[in-house]
């Protein structure tokens, strides 16, 4: 099963986010800033990485490059999300090796989700989350 | 040297005629030298003339006695004889009788008879004589002239050491008895040379050189003219030389302008004439220039201190007048100028003549009259231009502005005013350097880097003479702190055009630019802040609808849902166009330009209308082109979004009908045009198409609901304009529909190689 892990400091969307992921029967980890983030990617090992750019303590982007260096979680896959819409910030955090730059007010949840779904599909053939009845 | 006025004057008139007077002297000496000189030249030539005529005369004559005493029979019988058998009685007598005639005569200072034989048969004391011709080889020359016959000859000069030379005549004695009357004796007569002298005598002055033609002077009436005329350079030669070499028997020598040559000179040549053997004999007559002249000297003496006199005497007359009438109004000039340029105004002259002098004194008092007037205004004027400067000053200081002065051709820093001594945080530095402004002030750019010296707005302008602007000057002031100022630079020229000098006025543009960062902070926060509840509105809605929504109570419900989440998005909409506002009106929005193609791009828009659905049943399709389009150049994501809004216009004012997009190319662009069947617009409703805000034909009051916030076409044509593209409102009519239009550049694959491969190529793009 695919598991998620959103770093997201605003609850009103790490709630809204945890709520989709559920309903499409991903396993979903939640952390509240950057810090934690990166403590639970290296401990739990998530699939894909939903991580927002504007934190408190450490901001996307230092998420993104102390994931992408440490050997235990670069390969992960990371999606920026953000409801920053810059041009030249997807730019940054597409070199530093994030998969997508989200602009979250231009997607409805579905859709992100789905996003995710085609981004795992690409990355683990094998592991494309199904309906937990299927499973 | 410091001279007065009238010695100026008196030194110009006496120096004036000094000239006239010496310049006439010179011209009246030379007019009467040559008159002199001529009148002189031609007397003297006839007096040599007249005196070689008596010269000759006088010889002829002492010749003439000779012979008389030749033809005395006692004589010729003496001298037949043989010498033996002459007696002495009769030798004494002779001798007796011959010097009777030699006293009687006064001319012969010795007179005696030689032989045939050559010898001197008659007892006579006259031993010099006989020593004389027996040392002279001439003597026999001159008894075998006379006993061949010839006659007199005068020639014979005996010279006698130590004694002056004698002349000589000789006269042949014949024997008359004899058949053909042979020579038998010469009668040989020593001249009384004083008696030549006497006839050369001259009293005029004239000194006289008689010569033979081997150049011995044979008499002068003056001891030294020997010298003068035989071995004293004549103009280079001696005067006799130059009297030989002439052809003609008299005349004047030449060489009267030679200033070597200090007389006047005639001659005469003889070349004897009758019995008489005078031989190539010359007189000589000078008189020295200084003589001959003296009268012309005399007369120009004469009239050099007649002049001399006349001068000092018009000077001192002159100078008088001169004091009267011309230097006493001046000098009171003088002191009156004197007194005026000490500031007293109140002075005036007394000149009352009436001449140019007299105007002079009155136009003086008139100017002196108005120089008092002009002082008193120039004291108000004086206060007035004080008044106006502390005016300027004061306006000046008073202004936000940063205002400074600089000199054109030294950089001289002439005037700040207070704020610009803020802003600078140095004021104005001393010197004179071209380059003082830059060197005055840490002047960097935004980067850090100094500001190079030649992109200085003042320099720039005092340099070409133009106004210049720079709005990205950053100022380090001598605290280290940095003030971003935004400077306009403009020159000052003279009356003659040129720049004298240039105004630089600058401004602090911090505040400016907080201000700017806060508004980029604030659409920074609106866009995050805004959009994150409504993202959560939206997003929570349609979770609802997916995954909930067949569990609402009821049809109610569900639209109220449906009407949260179509608020939400409606919302996200306004605050997008707001920001997209905003950057496209800062040109702050980045366009990343690449080769699109727009048929692909509309096609991609065109499925995500149909995909999100209209509730209205209108037929949204893409007309493909008959041909393969080119490319245009223009950023992907922008080019969507252009599309979206028109073909969201299109749908908003549709009913029923369709919407359709068609392409067409047009030199050099790639037009786009979207038409639709809907409600159409009026004429007045279209000027206001493209405009802000703009909502066809309404108040705020009558807006049309479904409009939002009317920056859609807005933006559009911004986007549009700033791609180098154009948009535009085809046709519309109302009940029939609209056609809008954009089209963009397209790629030209000389411009951008890197893309040449991917031009024609259609692509989805980034969309």
């Amino acid at each position: 099963m695919a598991k998620v892990l959103i770093i997201e400091d605003d609850p009103l969307m790490s709630r809204m986010y945890q709520k989709i992921f559920s309903f499409e029967k991903y396993e979903v980890e939640m952390a509240g800033d950057g810090e934690e983030g990166l403590a639970k990617a290296a401990r739990v090992n998530p699939t894909i990485i939903l991580c927002d750019v504007m934190m408190p303590k450490m901001n996307g982007m230092q998420v993104l490059d102390s994931l992408k260096s440490n050997p235990a979680t670069k390969s992960i896959p990371v999606i920026m999300l953000t409801n920053l819409a810059g041009q030249q910030d997807a730019d940054t955090a597409l070199s530093k090796g994030a998969v997508k730059y989200i602009v979250k007010s231009e997607h409805d949840p579905k859709e992100v989700a789905s996003l995710v779904k085609e981004v795992i599909a690409g990355y683990t053939r094998n592991e494309i989350p199904t309906p937990l009845t299927t499973s | 040297m410091k001279l007065s006025l009238s010695t100026k004057i008196a030194l110009l008139v006496f120096g004036l005629i000094a000239a006239t007077g010496g310049l006439t002297a010179y011209l009246v000496y030379r007019s009467s030298t040559n008159a002199l000189q001529t009148s002189i030249s031609s007397n003297q030539a006839y007096q040599a003339r007249q005196t070689m005529d008596k010269i000759d005369r006088f010889l002829y004559e002492r010749q003439s006695s000779l012979e008389s005493v030749a033809d005395r029979q006692q004589i010729q019988n003496f001298l037949s004889l043989p010498p033996t058998q002459r007696s002495p009685v009769t030798a004494t007598t002779l001798a007796r009788q011959m010097d009777e005639f030699r006293i009687s005569s006064g001319s012969w200072s010795n007179l005696t008879i030689v032989d045939a034989q050559g010898s001197l048969p008659l007892p006579t004391g006259q031993q010099s004589l006989q020593t004389a011709l027996a040392a002279q080889p001439s003597v026999l020359k001159v008894y075998a002239a006379a006993a061949a016959g010839q006659g007199g000859y005068s020639d014979a000069l005996a010279v006698i050491p130590g004694q002056a030379p004698v002349m000589l005549f000789m006269v042949p004695v014949r024997d008359d008895q004899a058949r053909d009357q042979p020579i038998i004796g010469v009668l040989v007569g020593e001249l009384a040379w004083q008696s030549t002298l006497d006839i050369l005598k001259d009293p005029n002055g004239t000194q006289a050189t008689l010569i033979n033609d081997k150049g011995l002077s044979l008499g002068e009436n003056t001891s030294n003219t020997q010298n003068e005329v035989l071995s004293k350079n004549y103009g280079g030669t001696t005067a006799f030389q130059t009297a030989q070499k002439q052809t003609s028997g008299s005349g004047v020598l030449p060489g009267l302008d030679n200033p070597k040559v200090n007389f006047l000179t005639s001659y005469v040549k003889e070349s004897g004439y009758l019995d008489y053997h005078g031989n190539g004999w010359t007189l000589i007559l000078e008189t020295p220039k200084s003589v001959a002249f003296a009268p012309a000297k005399t007369l120009a003496k004469t009239i050099l201190i007649t002049i001399g006199g006349v001068l000092v005497l018009s000077t001192i007359a002159f100078l008088l007048i001169l004091r009267t009438l011309i230097l006493k109004p001046i000098v009171d000039l003088k002191e009156v100028t004197g007194r005026l340029s000490k500031g007293d105004f109140s002075l005036r002259t007394t000149i009352k003549s009436g001449d140019e002098l007299g105007s002079l004194g009155q136009d003086f008092n008139d100017m002196a009259d108005k120089m008092q007037l002009a002082n008193v205004s120039l004291k108000q004027n004086a206060e007035e231009s004080f008044n106006q400067k502390r005016v300027m000053e004061t306006i000046l200081d008073s202004l936000p502005v940063g205002v400074m002065v600089v000199d054109a051709p030294d950089g001289k820093q002439i005037m700040m005013n207070k704020v610009g001594a803020q802003i600078t945080g140095r004021g104005l530095v001393e010197g004179t350097d071209k380059n003082l402004y830059a060197k005055s002030y840490d002047i960097i750019k935004e980067d850090g880097d100094p500001y190079p010296e030649d992109e200085l707005p003042l320099p720039t302008t005092l340099r070409t003479g133009k106004a210049a602007f720079r709005d990205d000057l950053i100022f380090r002031r001598p605290d280290g702190t940095l003030v971003p100022v935004r400077a306009m630079d403009a020159p000052i020229r003279g009356s003659n055009g040129q720049i004298t000098s240039a105004v630089t006025v600058f401004e602090d543009i911090s505040k400016e630019r907080e201000l700017e960062h806060s508004r980029d902070e604030f659409f920074s926060i609106a866009s995050h802040e805004l959009r994150t509840p409504l993202t959560a509105i939206m997003g929570n809605s349609s979770l609802i609808q997916q995954y909930y929504g067949d569990k609402l109570p009821d049809d109610d419900a569900r639209e109220m849902v449906g009407d949260i989440h179509e608020s939400a998005l409606r919302l996200i909409g306004i605050v997008n166009d707001f920001l997209d506002t905003s950057r496209l009106e800062q040109k702050h929005m980045k366009f990343e330009f690449q080769p699109v193609d727009v048929v692909a791009t509309a096609e991609t828009v065109i499925k995500e209308y149909q995909v999100t659905g209209s509730r209205k049943k209108i037929q949204i399709e893409v007309k493909p082109p008959q041909t393969l389009l080119p490319m245009v150049w223009a950023d992907s994501n922008r080019t969507k979004q252009v599309l979206i809004n028109l073909v969201g216009n299109a749908l908003k004012f549709t009913e029923q009908g369709s919407i359709t997009v068609s392409f067409a190319v047009e030199a050099g662009f790639v037009k786009v045009l979207i038409t639709d069947t809907g409600r159409g617009m009026t004429p007045e409703a279209q000027n206001l198409l493209f405009k802000k805000f703009e909502q066809t034909g309404a108040t705020v009051l009558t807006r049309d609901s479904v409009r939002g916030a009317g920056l859609g076409l807005y933006i559009s044509k911004m986007i549009v304009e700033q791609m180098r593209g154009r948009i535009k409102l085809e046709t519309s009519s109302a009940g029939v529909g609209t056609t809008f239009s954009f089209c963009l550049p397209i790629a030209d694959p000389m411009d951008h190689p890197e893309d040449k491969s991917s031009n024609t190529v259609p692509s989805t793009g980034g969309s």
